[in-house]
């Protein structure tokens, strides 16, 4: 039992909860930091599991999983740095940092043009 | 690589990707001269597209494989990275270049301020190539980064105008396209897991009906209908498409949610097919008409002018989810559902940018308030006017001929199916008369002040690309009525077609 | 001996998923951005454990370092659009109602406490339990799907046997590199490309501020910088050339020589160069334009993009990630100090 229950098992499973977790927080906090938080607590979910699964068995581990992964992690500070900056420039605008749910106020009658 | 494939094709391939990635990297090192790189670079990019479709259509009915496949850096799948060129590769990669053009020229009038132009032509270029790069690719992982630059140059490119709603649909649509990114890339992953390949074709061969290709399949299919806005992930759409500048609008709502499309399709024909139930059809299907009524009743009651264009995207992806449950019940009908969507991309495209005109040109887009500039602009009128029809689907158009032979696949594969689809194929087509039904409503809705007597203003003075763009699209997806052969044609060489 | 390692393999995952959920429960936003330092800093851990110390590093300067850096200064920019008087003298304004979620009480109380004291705590409404099960049971049956999946699923050998049969002509000594810089090259090309949108994103969104105000650096930032800064620049090279035999690489070397600008960026805010923009351009765009131009090679004499001639294959990959490295460094350093250069606009 113990056996088969080497990292790269058991790690997946991690990977699945931490996605899962992070997907409970993005559909439940309101905040963008906290979202954007919960964004990448997935992409670290799916980080390990790509990462478990090169560590399967007894054969060394997949160098190409591993290399995927590293790419996934720029890709996704990529992708959290324009979230960020986005963040502060919606603020600079609404004074605050937060998407509340529902439509949007796109049935606003007038305004101005864009620049 | 095959030894039938010509030399020339598999050059023109590696050439496709290189000046994708070129051309915006290029406009990001010296903005300055960006407007030109790109207006030149694109221009050319279609020539260079024609040729390979000539090339490709001389070669196809000789090779022995359905599509063309270059390792990159000469390492064959599964090792390296693999691009994919078929007839629907080529097919997107030409939507993708009409659309881009007739937006770059119409951006040259709409961007004005140089400040504004050097931080537009860049992501633009980026949009255009991220898709470009989207849609040649073969390989799951490599997918999900050009999703990535995909979608994060059309988030940027929608906060450009600065204001909040279009800063808030920015950011929506970020966190929609993050989620369903990672969604895919969780997807590839488990495939990686049990298959110990990424390469599509090289996955196809291996994929069966097991638990591991089902939950893949939810989780891809999923993240990529999410950004397709398919009902009900739709939410995200309207602001963002509503809210951007109009010829990102255009862009977004002729290409982006087209190429999200495609990629379902291309996963589709490749790996998933052997997935197809009834259930799975019934499911997409009604979701399909529950996106094009109530996308039709928004669009029917939008207060504005840009935001009911929105919704009638939200309405025409209802349209090609409807057309889902064919590849399952008749695969062989798929080629009517890209023909359908490569008319309707044209035909939104013209609609959103014609509604950025008359925006441009009354200042606001308020829809009780347009008539003085739509009595004035005719030229604008008629293009919303001719791509409108070709969304209702009238004769003679790109559209009529889509919803036709639609219907003609959709009859014809229900003779020999179980009674559930049967069943189904009635409601579809009374879906897809209800659709057009709608569609007419609102077309009407849009341009119907124009035939009103009233005063004329035709507001501000816009540039001739803004007149004229949204008429060439507009003529391109009604001539696709008469003369879709060519495309048909093309299409038919496409890998995974039994 | 087995049973220890799975013990603690079991404790770190419990331990991952704690803090994730400390993290996003918090309603302390600083509180959370420390708790998801901490939940990188234990995913290198765990990387370590499943035998890729390269993803360790990269998760500890990437993932924890370069991330929470950003994290920090968007704190901070919050802060400062939140609350602009912080610092005056005087009493402090009264608190900004949008500055809490949706009006929280707790932290208007907590910010009528701290006048101007300058550490007004950002904080968040808790979220409401309306729906809380809902979203329990989504993510946590596709929690139990994805298990079950991967519950199913045997163990192949991956693509490790391949990239061992191939390592000899890959121009390098080390899998991982191969991997990136020859038989997948073009997804390294593309990242670079993400990560160089990041900036151009950040940059069309306005022009960069001076960093938030804060409180005059002490005698140990700038002493611990003059220190840090050369050791930074030895690690980095250090990183870059070490990629090609052993645990490395560009992308760990960039966010090496990032966190080192970013520091001189903190340490000393006024003396970081304001570089031309033209140049900062080409600089950030460099890494990736020699990457595709290197590869157009491959495109004209044969057999496809991205090809390295075996004999040049090392000296190539060594020259691509030289730029790769700076180029990163560059945008890096360019997210750190927010929007684009006001000189773009002259």
């Amino acid at each position: 039992m113990i056996e088969s229950l080497d990292p790269g098992t058991l790690y997946p499973f991690g990977g699945a909860a931490l996605f899962a977790l992070g997907l409970h927080g993005l559909i439940r906090r309101r905040h963008l930091i906290l979202r954007i938080l919960a964004v990448n607590i997935m992409g670290s979910g799916v980080f390990m599991v790509f990462l478990g699964i090169a560590a399967r068995g007894d054969a060394p581990p997949d160098p190409v999983a591993q290399a995927l992964t590293l790419t996934g992690i720029v890709v996704a500070v990529s992708a959290t740095a324009f979230a960020l900056a986005l963040t502060v420039h919606l603020a600079r605008l609404t004074g605050h940092a937060v998407l509340l749910p529902g439509p949007l106020r796109t049935h606003r009658g007038n305004r101005p043009e864009d620049p | 690589m095959s030894a039938t494939i010509p030399e020339s094709l598999v050059f023109a391939t590696g050439a496709l990707a290189a000046v994708s990635l070129g051309l915006p990297l290029l406009a990001s090192a010296w903005p300055w001269q960006a407007r030109r790189i790109g207006l030149l670079g694109l221009s050319l990019s279609i020539l260079g597209l024609l040729a390979t479709i000539g090339l490709f259509l001389d070669a196809a009915p000789g090779m022995d494989a359905p599509a063309v496949r270059v390792g990159l850096g000469g390492w064959e799948a599964p090792l390296g990275v693999t691009l994919h060129l078929d007839g629907l590769t080529l097919a997107m990669l030409l939507l993708n270049a009409l659309v881009a053009l007739a937006g770059s020229l119409y951006a040259r009038g709409y961007i004005r301020g140089s400040a504004e132009q050097r931080q537009f032509w860049p992501l633009w270029l980026w949009l255009w190539g991220g898709l470009n790069l989207l849609v040649l690719s073969g390989d799951a992982f490599n997918l999900y980064i050009t999703l990535e630059i995909a979608s994060l140059s059309a988030v940027a490119l929608v906060a450009l105008t600065g204001d909040t709603d279009a800063v808030t649909g920015a950011m929506r649509y970020l966190l929609i396209n993050l989620l369903g990114s990672l969604s895919f890339l969780l997807g590839a992953a488990l495939l990686y897991g049990e298959f110990g390949v990424l390469d599509l074709t090289l996955l196809g061969e291996l994929a069966g009906d097991g638990p591991t290709e089902r939950m893949a399949a939810a989780l891809m299919l999923g993240g990529l209908l999410m950004k397709a806005a398919v009902f009900p992930l739709h939410v995200w759409l309207a602001t963002a498409h509503a809210s951007a500048p109009a010829p990102v609008s255009g862009m977004l709502s002729g290409m982006v949610v087209a190429a999200m499309f495609y990629l379902i399709l291309r996963l589709w024909l490749l790996i998933f097919a052997p997935l197809g139930t009834p259930a799975l059809a019934v499911l997409l299907g009604l979701l399909g008409s529950a996106a094009l009524v109530w996308g039709s009743l928004q669009a029917l009651r939008a207060p504005r002018l840009k935001i009911v264009a929105a919704y009638s995207t939200v309405a025409q992806m209802g349209y090609i989810a409807l057309a889902f449950p064919i590849l399952i019940l008749q695969p062989a009908a798929w080629p009517v559902v890209v023909f359908f969507a490569f008319a309707h991309g044209l035909a939104k495209a013209a609609v959103l940018m014609g509604a950025g005109t008359l925006q441009k040109a009354a200042g606001h887009d308020r829809m009780n308030a347009l008539g003085p500039v739509l009595r004035a602009r005719g030229r604008t009128v008629f293009a919303l006017g001719l791509g409108g029809i070709s969304l209702m689907g009238l004769p003679l158009t790109g559209g009529f001929l889509a919803k036709y032979l639609l219907l003609e696949a959709g009859m014809h594969g229900a003779a020999d199916a179980p009674p559930v689809m049967q069943a189904w194929t009635w409601l579809w087509v009374v879906m897809v008369a209800l659709g057009s039904l709608l569609a007419t409503a609102y077309i009407l809705r849009m341009v119907a002040p124009a035939f009103a007597r009233g005063e004329r203003d035709p507001g501000v003075p816009v540039s001739a690309g803004m007149e004229w763009m949204p008429l060439a699209l507009a003529a391109g997806a009604a001539a696709m009525g008469l003369a879709g052969a060519p495309l048909m044609h093309l299409l038919e060489h496409t890998a995974g077609v039994s | 001996m087995n049973a220890a390692l799975l013990a603690f393999d079991v404790v770190l995952l419990a331990g991952l998923l704690g803090v994730a959920w400390r993290c996003l429960a918090s309603t302390d936003l600083f509180r959370a951005v420390v708790l998801f330092i901490t939940f990188g800093l234990l995913l290198a851990i765990a990387w370590v454990r499943l035998e890729a110390p390269d993803i360790a590093l990269a998760e500890a300067a990437i993932g924890a370092g370069i991330t929470g850096a950003l994290l920090l200064v968007t704190l901070e920019r919050l802060k400062h659009i939140m609350n602009p008087h912080r610092g005056d003298a005087g009493p402090s304004p009264p608190p900004d109602p949008v500055a809490s979620d949706t009006g929280n009480a707790d932290a208007e109380a907590r910010d009528a406490r701290d006048p101007g004291a300058g550490n007004v705590a950002l904080s968040c409404a808790p979220t409401p339990a309306r729906g809380r099960w809902s979203a329990v049971a989504v993510s946590g049956g596709l929690a139990l799907l994805l298990m079950a999946t991967l519950a199913t699923q045997d163990h192949g050998p991956g693509l490790q046997p391949a990239v061992a049969a191939h390592m000899d002509v890959s121009g390098v000594d080390h899998g991982i590199t191969a991997v990136l810089l020859n038989f997948r090259a073009w997804d390294t090309l593309l990242e670079l490309a993400m990560v160089l949108l990041a900036g151009l994103g950040a940059w069309s969104l306005g022009r960069h501020d001076a960093l938030p105000a804060r409180p005059a650096p002490g005698p140990v930032l700038p002493g611990a910088v003059r220190l840090l800064l050369p050791v930074a620049i030895v690690t980095g090279v250090y990183l870059l050339w070490a990629g090609s035999h052993a645990p490395g690489g560009a992308f760990q070397a960039g966010a090496v020589l990032g966190a080192a600008g970013i520091l001189m960026s903190l340490a000393r805010p006024h003396s970081l160069p304001d570089p031309d923009p033209r140049l900062l351009r080409i600089g950030v765009t460099a890494g990736a334009l020699l990457f595709l131009a290197l590869g157009l090679w491959g495109l004209f004499a044969g057999p496809a993009l991205l090809t390295w001639p075996r004999n040049l294959a090392y000296p190539l990959i060594l020259i691509i990630e030289t730029g790769a490295t700076l180029s990163i460094a560059l945008t890096l350093v360019a997210l750190f100090v927010g929007g684009r250069s006001p000189r773009e606009d002259a």
